[in-house]
């Protein structure tokens, strides 16, 4: 069947009871907002607030009406028109996004772990604006900057250094309206920013059921300056949120919910993109794991369920891993689980790059990610069957015991398989003549060709002297 | 420019116009061996070289062959009166028991289109047939292919067979199990893992 090939683990019914589970949670019991203002915009606006405990609810009405506002299409942006990203993917596919905060990168060449710092954040992000099957640069966290505007400083790294549609979000409350300066100062107005956004920005539950003020500051300059939001639920399956797959989609959809709700009741209209991010506990080491079978499964189930109950494009941290390095363990658990979330419906796959654990990354990895991505896209594209491709006439003409290489429709479609350079195998001569390099080395091989091609965006210089001047400003402000 | 009309040509696969390319080169006074070596031969070098770049697929090589193969047709007679025939003759086959042929044709193919005679014997090839089609057409490479562990050791005897005739050719060999330690053990001038290494290793061998 043509279009893209579909797994469900969930049926229906079982999305209905969940739907009603993530509602009354909203309603009964609510969500707790550490922020004063957003609790007077809230209450003004419908919602249910205790000034006292800073609990939220809202009412059935209201949030089937928030699900209604919030648009179910988006058009996401970045610097340059030519890499919108259409949401929900048109071809019933998936875009893909980088891993997010990493503080380490591993360099091949000392195999090792260094500091992410401005410098290998300006590659990274270069890298990204060359890379074709990389669709969303994410913020990271260089530190070689002050830790207090880390952020800021990483947000003007992303706008100089590549046009593709950016993840941000903010460290700490102080950082938030800088972001939105910087994004301000690179578009030039502000309705040009409403206009292209440039990113989505992360506001972020406090599992279970918190909003953190920094969170709510986001959404409300969000909501001022027209940037979407991406809202996202780190639930961690047995010690933030229920052991059980099904407890951890819907406790992951009540909070995300919870977000569109608050974002609708300020701004209506609003873009949303729900972030499935949910990991589990490991009941033996208290690790967090990503591709643990129950884990794939769950993020998988969380796709379905925000995708089909809440019919809105949905991110999912489907690129994540457990080993530290780039080895067959990561290799094998981002193909399974980016597979299985696209196959979910997954409208953006996250994580690109990230080696195990929340804070590491590998550009080598990145590479390796890029072109597993265009394996993972074409079989969930499916399989298309007519006249062409049934090739009756082909079969006939080459009779039995024939060749097909020399055949016209051969020639015809030999450039249809997708073959990424980093897996395809040479005979065995030809690997050994090359180095007999594993899937690794290769990388590391292409990194190094794909880093002597690097350059930043060409910004006016006025511009730029904006964004510096705003990074400096953080500094001046917020660094003690 | 013209030479590079006819070469883009074969290049794009393209069977009907290259013939009629060729014919108005030779119209305008080029004459037969300058377009074999400046345009097909050059053509088909080029093809080679994209196809381990990866720049071209198999599929596109084989109607590159097919398209120098048309204007080659044009070009023959003229070569043959000057005395300028092909680069060498290869004769090629699977050896006696394996019937696999899809790897030994496509070498088969690519020789022809890098401009050399080739006899293809096919599959299942006696070793006596080599050899009598060795001494007729006077070959210079015996290519030999199987896809199988247990008829590897055929090669090896035919190697022997046709130099106790006392015939003065040179062996290359080629097949999924066959490496070059084998190829050195059963006394081959050479051993190549694909079609274009074999290309490339005739053109060696011939010098």
């Amino acid at each position: 069947m043509a279009g893209s090939l579909r797994i469900e683990p969930l049926t229906p019914s079982e999305i209905s009871t969940m739907y009603e589970k993530c509602v009354q949670i909203l309603t009964d019991h609510g969500v707790k907002v550490d922020h004063e203002k957003a609790l007077e915009i809230l209450g003004t606006a419908g919602a249910l607030v205790d000034r006292d405990t800073h609990m939220v609810r809202f009412s059935r009405e209201t949030i089937e009406w928030a699900l209604a506002e919030v648009p179910k299409e988006v058009v996401y942006k970045g610097g340059d028109a030519k890499h919108d990203l259409l949401l929900p993917h048109p071809d019933r596919s998936f875009h893909t996004s980088t891993c997010i905060q990493s503080m380490l990168y591993h360099d091949p060449a000392a195999n090792a772990f260094a500091d992410v710092t401005h410098e290998s954040y300006t590659e990274w992000c270069r890298l990204i604006e060359n890379l074709p099957n990389i669709d969303i640069c994410a913020i990271q966290t260089p530190m070689d900057v002050p830790a207090e505007t880390a952020d800021v400083h990483a947000l003007n790294i992303q706008l100089q250094n590549t046009s593709k549609p950016l993840a941000i979000l903010a460290y700490c409350l102080e950082s938030v309206p800088y972001l939105f300066e910087l994004l301000l100062a690179r578009a030039g107005s502000a309705e040009a920013l409403k206009d292209r956004p440039l990113a989505a920005i992360h506001p972020t539950a406090l599992s279970p059921l918190v909003f953190k003020e920094m969170d709510l500051e986001t959404i409300i300059l969000a909501c001022r300056y027209a940037v979407p939001i991406a809202p996202a639920s780190l639930v961690m399956s047995g010690g933030t949120g229920p052991i059980t797959i099904p407890g951890t989609a819907v406790l992951v959809a009540a909070e995300i919910v919870a977000m569109i709700v608050m974002a609708q009741l300020m701004c209506p209209g609003l873009p949303a993109l729900p972030c499935v991010y949910n990991y589990g506990l490991d009941m033996s080491t208290g690790n967090a794991l990503m591709t643990s079978p129950e884990n794939l499964l769950a993020q998988a189930t969380g796709a379905q369920f925000l995708k089909e109950a809440f019919a809105l494009p949905v991110w999912v941290s489907s690129m994540g891993g457990d080993s530290y390095v780039s080895d067959g363990q990561m290799v094998a658990g981002k193909n399974l689980q980016s597979a299985m979330c696209a196959m979910a419906g997954t409208d953006i796959n996250y994580g690109a790059g990230r080696l195990g654990g929340s804070n590491l990354a590998s550009p080598v990895q990145l590479l390796i990610d890029d072109r597993m991505v265009a394996n993972v896209k074409r079989v969930i594209a499916g399989v298309e069957v007519n006249e062409d491709t049934l090739a009756l006439d082909t079969i006939l003409t080459a009779g039995s015991g024939g060749h097909y290489l020399r055949q016209r429709h051969t020639r015809d479609h030999c450039r249809d398989a997708v073959r990424p350079d980093l897996f395809v195998a040479d005979p065995l001569d030809t690997w050994q003549e090359k180095g007999s390099k594993d899937l690794y080395a290769r990388a590391v091989d292409a990194y190094e060709e794909a880093r002597r091609d690097l350059a930043p965006l060409s910004l006016p210089e006025d511009v730029k002297r904006e964004m510096d001047s705003i990074v400096k400003r953080a500094d001046e402000h917020l660094v003690p | 420019m013209a030479f590079e009309e006819i070469k883009q040509s074969i290049l794009e696969g393209d069977v009907d116009a290259t013939p009629g390319l060729v014919r108005a080169e030779l119209e305008a006074g080029a004459d037969a061996s300058t377009i074999l070596s400046d345009a097909l031969t050059a053509a088909m070098d080029e093809a080679g070289r994209r196809l381990s770049t990866g720049e071209m697929f198999i599929p596109e090589i084989l109607f590159a062959a097919d398209a120098m193969k048309a204007g080659l047709d044009i070009i023959k007679p003229l070569l043959l009166d000057d005395a300028q025939g092909m680069k060498g003759t290869v004769v090629i086959g699977g050896v006696k028991g394996d019937f696999h042929d899809i790897g030994k044709t496509l070498v088969a193919w690519m020789l022809e289109g890098a401009g050399f005679e080739v006899i293809d014997l096919g599959v299942d090839v006696p070793s006596e047939t080599f050899l009598e089609t060795a001494r007729e057409h006077d070959a210079d490479i015996v290519a030999m292919s199987t896809l199988m562990v247990t008829t590897m050791p055929m090669m090896e005897v035919n190697i022997k067979l046709v130099r106790a005739a006392g015939l003065d050719v040179k062996f290359i060999l080629g097949g999924a199990p066959v490496s070059q330690t084998y190829a050195d053990r059963a006394g081959a001038d050479g051993y190549a893992s694909d079609a274009p290494g074999a290309v490339a290793l005739v053109r060696e061998l011939m010098g």
